[in-house]
């Protein structure tokens, strides 16, 4: 028996340390090299694309110019001809309305109107809503003949109002798609009493939901010939909500308004009437001022004849209207692009002046001419003077988000008991106004930064008006628009892809139809799907950048921007050849942004050379699965723009894959001609996607496309070791599930073999246990001869004075100088006097039946070792009970299994036998692994014995009860296991070995050592994947290793006859383990390449195992 | 053997050329129904959402649809007859010669039927011609309409009436359909399209009158209008209006295929059923033989009293639901759905 002590064998141990100074010097090199590469990786995406976006789009503010006219025309309205009826030829109003301006008592009724939903209306409110009394917001319509109330609104929009504590009234109006439908009005004016009552039950029911006060009531283009029965309509509806404490108000058009509504029978339940002061010349009108002075007095004189005077309330106007010539209806703009297009088409004073008291002012943009018509502060002090001497009850501010800020001047002022024009001196400089200002039309963005500030001068005229002078225009930034496509061109754009499900699919669509489109993709996703991108190209499509992560780029620093572009620029660049002139922000929800924030994309992607695609043609397909729903919004949608977006990527894309075709199909009918986005800038696809020419790919472009190929192929490995992993696991647990099932249903190993057997109990420093050991031992049934052998390993404490004063014959004690577990049992081995051997570690307890049936398979002579089931003894703890359920899967299972196989890979130092001619013939055993009993194990295998399993011969064992223990001892086996492994490696796919060569130790390698060395990246992989959203991608992975383990789990405790709930530790054990698993196997592989001896971690023994 | 199996080839092209698809069949047992759809002041801003909106009302395809050139745009409808013939149906154009205003009742303009007669106009009606010729698909043209009547600018009240009124109008539309099948567009089909009851009750002014021949007509047209001011007339159902207009109508030319040209009402609860007169029209109009197709006049205006003319189809719930009856019932047909709806959501 050779009892070498030479340590320089031990397994990986490199004395002279050349190995880890060659493994350090490697290590700091290959970090070096990486970090180096990645620094000119990641500062290669920061070098911005010299990207040129086309002529079209440059210097649009060029294309602006003032266009002096000496007068505009006022030609009279209609609104114009019937307040002359009304006022019965007299051209003017009476002189009773020439203001006293007193200072007076503030307006009882102070309101605002606010376009549901508008930002730029939500951001004036939250400034300005504490001077308010009611905020008017269109919520409700009446259209269909049906007499049901449409709501499809948003109740998010009215938590301001609400929270601002002003009174809400919602606007019962019968509008649908912007265009008035008076039929469903009428037809409920001349419904059933029935009907009607249901109709008053209902807005009752959505007004007290709402958490409004009360209604509008604002119906236009209804027959005056039903006077009679309008009246009596809202009649019943205002004692329907004066019922319920809710107030209703009326909208008194002046065009017919008067005609439509018996005022004076209807004063008693209405409490307000809203006379449209602010309403003269419409968007659908000839150019005109939205509500001059002479009208706006006249009208106010009309008003009055009618109900008393405290029932009114003046609608005041504060907004523009601009009037293209030859179209057919003006745009409504707010103050700020009044301001702004009056300063890029370079106007130098607009005065707000006699007769009109409204300003105007005319500019050319591209060759068109526009005139330009708005209220401001000046009309608003002169009209709400006229109000109040009129003595009515308030005003109402048409509307938040378009008025002049100066309008908020004048209403503290009111507040605060001063005269109106008190607050001129407070609106004299001209600076910020509510939204962003825009000039143009198209959904193609650019944005000149500019920002000054401006001032008028006011005066008041002889007849007492207030007139003012704007003489410095005030510059905002302001978005440019272009390339409105005119009336029948439009470009279908799709975001977020590629994506490999139904980007092809739409590529085919698009192929059949011989549409070229505009695809706006994520560079994450490009990067993940090359080849689709490739086909993009090549099918003739543009590419758009859409950043590279999808954030909401409004939310991230500038620095995140341009990070975001040249990334997704560098990947196209190095797949395409081709750079990307166009851009467009995600979650841009239309072309009209409202907060500044989300100017700064913009303004970053502009100084990066791109042109802003934005769309205002947003079917929502993402929202939908209904295809016939899609179509239909962009039916509805389709007169308003001229960029379609749709998805290609980022969810399931059915609906839009469906509704594709048919979108296609409506467009065509209508006469619309469908082109890329390069179409509508007039320019064409090597304008907007230049490719990258030869000879300048610089060295930037160089490194990035390389950095994404190395990215790609990380990727690429790391997805398909998942894949690998994974069917690898599977399969592996159906063998051994099968096996192991095999295994319990063999017949017992006949009892009656019982030869004399010597128990080896290497020992040290066991005072706590030995005596609780050596009793359990001596308790034992097997009917043989028991030999006794403690080896104490040089102890410093008292277990060999315990050892050696045991009263039993049968127990011996041997002594060393400490030098190891191998080397105890080596000398045990020696001084044993039988042949059989049977292992057991000194803080272990034997089931009185262990010892018979751990020696019964003997019997036979090809048996060579014969593995015993250890449990854990003290599964008083958490971690105990997750190492006694490990014991419980790895003894049941894979003991199991292998010993079907033959292909044991350790027989546990805890509870084993050995025949001493088998060890002898293994070349005894050897003292070069932590791992003794492995190396046994397989040195016996090599000498061609069978090894069996007993699970009947149980043995109890204390486990680490501390994580810092626990961890020593795992240190311990799997740096064994390693040495093992490395040691008999040529075991491996050794066809002589059979299953032991291709299953079992193979399976170290992989399950023990490789898969726990990288469960970390995949763990990291995972939480990435819930970060990103594509769990669902690696979701089915991680539900297999987790439903793996629990089988396993399940049917380990089953064949243990422990209850099923045992199983469920499996689970949490899992997120305990595995780290500390993979934390030991790095230690391992670290150590081994170190090349150092590692000691044998001794566990603290506490003497806490116990046979149940 | 080659030349003349080439040659046979040509012969067989020619032949071809002036023959299908260059009129529109008259329909054996069936009615065709039509609509005007509000396309706006100037009747010609056809749009196919305005079409899909009013389908989806009526729940069905009119296998007419109407529109108007008014002289004064001084351009041909092409992307109108276009977007029509795409979306499956016929086209029948009023082609008016009058001018902004478009007011009635305001006498000839500049495009009276004399200045066509001096060939004035001949220029536009020669590129009016090629953009139809151009079009090639057949349309309906009703050039002149209600000329019987006293609202338009060429009725022959403003031409000396008896004194050469109805002569004048017949000249001016020789000259006018000489002029545009001269230019070649044979796919015209010309309606002759009289008002129901004249304008001035007098024998110069009967619709034989103006009846241009049977050479430069291809079908002849009424229209029949039901009370369509709140103020002013009495409610007149239906069969009283188009009883004797469609002898008289049939007496102007015996072999001509008939249509209703315009039919509506306005919508007056309290002076009779606008549902009624429609269900009415729907059953009566199929027991006149001659009668091949009708096309329903859907607007909705505002008159000079402030009251509102509707004649559209939703005017009131039961009206919506007479139509959609009406058009469902035999004879009546429509035109087929021009693409396949996008079925409920697959997955």
């Amino acid at each position: 028996m050779p009892a070498s002590v030479n340590t320089d064998r031990f397994i990986f141990q490199d004395s002279s340390g050349r190995r880890w100074t060659w493994v350090k010097i490697s290590a700091v090199a290959l970090s070096v090299i990486a970090a180096v590469a990645m620094t000119v990786f990641i500062g290669s995406l920061f070098v911005p694309a010299f990207v040129r976006n086309p002529e079209s789009l440059a210097n649009l503010k060029k294309q602006l110019h003032a266009l002096q006219k000496s007068s505009l025309k006022t030609a009279p309205t209609e609104s114009d001809v019937a307040l002359r009826k009304k006022l019965g030829g007299s051209p003017s109003p009476t002189p009773s309305l020439i203001r006293q301006h007193p200072s007076s008592a503030a307006f009882p009724v102070r309101a605002a109107f606010i376009n549901d939903g508008d930002v730029a209306g939500l951001a004036s409110l939250a400034k300005n809503g504490d001077s308010l009394t009611h905020v008017l917001v269109n919520r409700l319509e009446v259209t269909g003949l049906d007499s049901r109330i449409t709501e499809d609104s948003d109740p998010d929009n009215l938590r301001l109002p609400l929270a601002k504590g002003v009174t809400l009234m919602l606007i019962l109006g019968n509008e649908e798609n912007g265009v008035r439908v008076p039929e469903g009005v009428e037809a409920l004016a001349q419904a059933s009493v029935r009907v009607r009552a249901r109709f008053i039950a209902d807005l009752v029911q959505r007004v007290k939901k709402s958490g409004a006060g009360g209604v509008m009531i604002d119906w236009d283009d209804v027959d005056p010939g039903l006077k009679d029965e309008l009246t009596a309509l809202v009649a019943a509806i205002a004692h329907g909500l004066r019922e319920s404490n809710l107030e209703t108000w009326l909208s008194v058009g002046l065009d017919n308004g008067f005609d439509c509504f018996d005022l004076d029978q209807l004063s008693p339940v209405v409490s307000h009437f809203v006379a449209r002061l602010d309403d003269e010349n419409g968007g659908g009108d000839t150019p005109g001022p939205p509500a001059s002075e002479d009208w706006f007095d006249g009208w106010l004189h009309v008003a009055s004849r009618y109900a008393s005077p405290e029932k009114w309330i003046g609608a005041i106007s504060s907004f523009g209207y601009d009037w293209v010539e030859g179209a057919k209806k003006a745009e409504a703009i707010g103050f700020a692009d009044v301001l702004s297009r009056a300063d890029n088409a370079g106007i130098e004073t607009i005065s707000v002046a006699a007769p009109t008291f409204n300003g105007s002012y005319s500019y050319f943009a591209g060759g068109v001419a526009h005139e330009v018509w708005f209220t401001d502060a000046t009309s608003f002090l002169n009209q709400l003077g006229a109000i109040r001497d009129t003595g009515w009850a308030g005003f109402a501010v048409n509307r938040l988000g378009s008025e002049d800020p100066g309008v908020w001047n004048v209403v503290d002022a009111d507040l605060q008991g001063k005269p109106d024009r008190s607050a001129i001196p407070f609106m004299e400089k001209l600076d910020a106004a509510w939204g962003i200002p825009s000039i143009g039309s198209g959904e193609i963005v650019s944005l000149d930064p500019t920002t000054t500030s401006g001032k008028r001068k006011f005066s008041i005229t002889d007849d007492d008006r207030v007139a003012s002078v704007y003489e410095d225009l005030p510059a905002r930034p302001t978005l440019f628009r272009a390339a409105d496509g005119g009336p029948h061109k439009v470009a279908l754009t799709f975001d977020d892809g590629p994506d490999p499900a139904w980007t092809p699919q739409i590529l085919k669509i698009l192929r059949e139809r011989g549409i070229k489109a505009t695809f706006f993709m994520v560079g994450g996703e490009m990067e993940d799907h090359p080849d689709l991108v490739d086909r993009v190209v090549a099918d003739g499509h543009e590419i758009g950048n859409h950043s590279y992560t999808h954030p909401n780029l409004a939310r991230v620093s500038d620095a995140r921007i341009t990070l975001e572009l040249n990334a997704t620029q560098r990947l196209l660049e190095s797949l395409t050849g081709r750079s990307t002139t166009l851009f467009r922000p995600p979650y841009n929800a239309d072309s009209r942004p409202a907060d500044p924030e989300e100017l700064r994309p913009i303004r970053v992607a502009q100084s990066l050379g791109y042109s802003t695609i934005l769309e205002n043609i947003d079917p929502r397909d993402w929202q939908t699965s209904d295809p016939a729903e899609i179509l239909q919004r962009v039916i509805d949608q389709r007169e308003q723009g001229n960029i379609i977006l749709l998805h290609d990527g980022g969810g399931d894309r059915h609906a839009t894959v469906a509704a594709l075709p048919q979108i296609i199909d409506y467009l065509t009918e209508r006469g619309d001609q469908i082109v890329p986005v390069s179409e509508l800038l007039n320019s064409d696809r090597d304008t907007v996607m230049p490719p990258v020419r030869q000879g300048h790919t610089s060295i930037a472009m160089l490194a990035s496309a390389i950095g994404f190929r190395v990215m790609h192929a990380a990727e690429s490995f790391l997805n398909a070791f998942l894949i690998v992993a994974t069917l690898l696991v599977a399969i592996r647990t159906i063998l051994v599930v099968t096996l192991a099932i095999r295994h319990s249903r063999r017949p017992p190993v006949p009892d009656g073999f019982t030869p004399p057997v010597s128990v080896l109990v290497p020992a040290y420093n066991e005072e706590l246990v030995i005596e609780k050991t050596l009793s359990s031992l001596l308790r034992s049934n097997y009917p043989g001869e028991i030999e006794i052998l403690v080896i104490d390993d040089g102890s410093s404490d008292a277990t060999a004075r315990i050892v050696s004063s045991h009263p039993d014959p049968r127990v011996r004690l041997v002594t060393q100088v400490n030098s190891g577990k191998a080397r105890a049992l080596q000398r045990g081995i020696i001084a044993a006097k039988n042949e059989f051997l049977v292992f057991m570690d000194a803080d272990t307890q034997f089931d009185p039946d262990a010892i018979r049936h751990l020696v019964a398979p003997f019997r036979d002579a090809n048996v060579g070792a014969v593995s015993g089931h250890a449990r854990v003894g003290n599964r008083g703890k958490f971690l105990t009970r997750c190492q006694d359920l490990e014991y419980i899967c790895g003894f049941n299972l894979d003991r199991r299994a292998y010993a079907v196989w033959n292909c044991i890979t350790v027989v546990p130092g805890a509870i084993s036998a050995a025949r001493r001619a088998a060890i002898v013939r293994a070349g005894g055993l050897s003292c070069d692994t932590l791992a003794e009993d492995t190396d046994l194990t397989l040195a016996i295998h090599r000498a061609g014995y069978r090894i069996d399993y007993q699970s009947n011969a149980i043995a109890y064992t204390e486990a680490p009860e501390t994580y810092r223990a626990l961890g020593k001892q795992r240190f311990r086996w799997a740096y064994g296991t390693l040495q093992c492994a490395w040691k008999h490696r040529d075991i491996v796919f050794n066809p002589r070995f059979k299953a032991l060569g291709w299953f079992s130790l193979p399976g170290i390698w992989f399950f023990q050592v490789i898969l726990v060395a990288f469960s970390p990246f995949i763990d990291l992989m995972f939480l990435h994947s819930i970060w990103n959203g594509t769990v669902w991608e690696i979701l089915p992975y991680f539900l297999v290793f987790v439903a793996v383990d629990l089988i396993m789990a399940f049917v380990a405790v089953h064949m243990e006859k422990l209850p099923p709930r045992t199983a469920l530790t499996v689970i949490p054990q899992r997120f305990l383990y595995r780290p500390l698993l993979s934390f030991v196997i790095w230690k391992s592989i670290f150590s081994a390449l170190r090349g150092a001896i590692v000691g044998w971690g001794k566990l603290h023994r506490t003497s806490t195992v116990s046979i149940p | 053997m080659r030349l003349r199996s080439a040659l046979a080839a040509v012969a067989v092209a020619l032949a071809l050329r002036p023959a299908s698809g260059d009129t529109i069949a008259v329909p054996d047992n069936t009615v065709l129904w039509g609509a005007y759809i509000d396309f706006g002041e100037t009747e010609d801003n056809v749009t196919l959402e305005g079409i899909l909106h009013f389908e989806k009302l009526v729940g069905g395809h009119p296998a007419i649809i109407a529109s108007s050139s008014y002289w004064g745009e001084q351009t041909f409808p092409a992307a109108n007859l276009d977007l029509i013939t795409r979306h499956g149906a016929i086209p029948i154009i009023y082609w008016s010669p009058w001018d902004k205003p478009y007011e009635e009742s305001k006498g000839p303009d500049r495009f009276s039927l004399r200045e066509i007669l001096a060939g004035t106009w001949d220029d536009y009606i020669d590129r009016w011609a090629d953009g139809a010729a151009k079009f090639a698909k057949p349309f309906f043209v009703s050039f002149c309409n209600e000329m019987n009547g006293d609202w338009f600018p060429w009725s022959g009240v403003y031409y000396g009436a008896e004194n050469g009124g109805p002569e004048l109008f017949k000249a001016a539309w020789r000259h006018v359909v000489d002029r545009v099948r001269a230019r070649g567009a044979k796919n015209i089909v010309w309606v002759f399209h009289v008002n129901n009851y004249p304008g001035i009750n007098d024998e110069w002014n009967t619709m034989q009158q103006y009846y241009p021949g049977p050479d430069y007509v291809d079908w002849l047209g009424l229209s029949i209008y039901g009370k369509q001011f709140r103020a002013s007339g009495d409610w007149a159902e239906f069969h009283d209006l188009i009883d004797w207009p469609y002898q008289e109508i049939c007496a102007v030319d015996p072999s001509k295929p008939v249509m209703l040209a315009e039919f509506g009402t306005g919508d007056f609860p309290k002076s009779g059923s606008k549902a009624a007169w429609i269900t009415d029209a729907f059953d009566e109009i199929p027991k006149y033989p001659r009668i091949k197709a009708a096309v329903f006049w859907h607007e909705r205006w505002q008159n000079e009293d402030g009251t509102y003319s509707d004649l559209r189809v939703n005017s009131s719930p039961p009206v919506v639901s007479a139509f959609r009856a009406g058009i469902a019932k035999a004879p009546w047909k429509g035109a087929p759905p021009p693409r396949p709806q996008p079925a409920e959501t697959p997955k």
